[in-house]
């Protein structure tokens, strides 16, 4: 089976995404396009996301569980906070989806604390497709020829 | 007797589909994911065209070609989303730059 993902122009180099419905316990299901990052170890949402989402800093802090480890990897002072048992479910070429159940890592920056253009900057940053859940997959990625899937 | 024997196995059947889709954790997507993944997939094919218009705004995408706010702040955006009772983590919310992004992640 075959999960389909897309090359996007926005980046520099074109970037490989891949789109998912994601069910956050207590968030309910939301829908999210995430860059499939082998450099990443966890799958992670980010600052826009986790705002789409209603995960705000304060929200956070009251109600999320701290991550057990340090992360790095990402600019400025963040914040760092785990969901267990989140349910990501990647389309298939069929139509049919299917489901992955991750730890979700939620990296999140007081804003308070930045300035305009770091503010932008960071919102502009897409939540990541960690090997937690790549691994699980042989990922084909041909950017020449626009090919992305993960297949298994 | 003949006719209850081939319904009995046509149920069969599909219990036994029902449980094979679910053991191996597949389901049908939604429509609203559908509109989701339109309007993604949209939103990416007409980025060139989107940022002479939204340069350095962010969209909410409900489906293919339907632009439901915009806004430079992307707080200010969610907040109207939520306002008009719309969900912004079931539609698609983009920022629109002729500067693509350079990131190292």
């Amino acid at each position: 089976m075959r999960v389909r993902g897309f090359l996007s122009s926005r980046f520099r180099p074109p970037a490989p995404l891949v789109e998912a419905l994601i069910n956050v316990p207590a968030i309910g299901e939301r829908h999210i396009v995430l860059l499939i990052d082998t450099g990443a170890s966890v799958t992670t949402l980010l600052d826009s996301d986790a705002g789409r989402f209603g995960i705000t800093i304060d929200y956070a802090r009251e109600h999320l569980k701290s991550a057990p480890h340090k992360v790095v990897g990402i600019g400025g002072m963040a914040e760092t906070y785990i969901i267990d048992g989140v349910e990501l479910m990647l389309t298939l070429e069929e139509g049919m989806e299917v489901s992955e159940t991750l730890n979700l890592f939620v990296v999140l920056h007081d804003s308070r604390t930045l300035s305009d253009e770091e503010r932008e900057l960071i919102l502009r940053l897409p939540s990541i497709l960690g090997r937690d859940v790549v691994n699980r997959y042989c990922l084909h990625f041909n950017a020449s020829r626009g090919e992305i899937y993960l297949e298994r | 007797m003949r006719f209850s024997t081939s319904v009995g196995v046509g149920y069969v059947a599909k219990v036994y589909l029902c449980g094979l889709i679910m053991y191996v954790g597949l389901c049908m997507v939604s429509v609203e994911y559908l509109k989701f993944s339109r309007a993604h997939r949209w939103f990416e094919r007409e980025h060139g065209k989107l940022a002479e218009l939204y340069d350095g705004e962010w969209i909410a995408v409900e489906d293919e070609g339907v632009i439901v706010e915009s806004d430079k702040d992307f707080n200010l955006l969610l907040k109207r989303l939520r306002e008009r009772g719309l969900d912004p983590g079931k539609l698609f919310v983009g920022y629109v730059s002729k500067e693509p992004l350079v990131a190292i992640l």
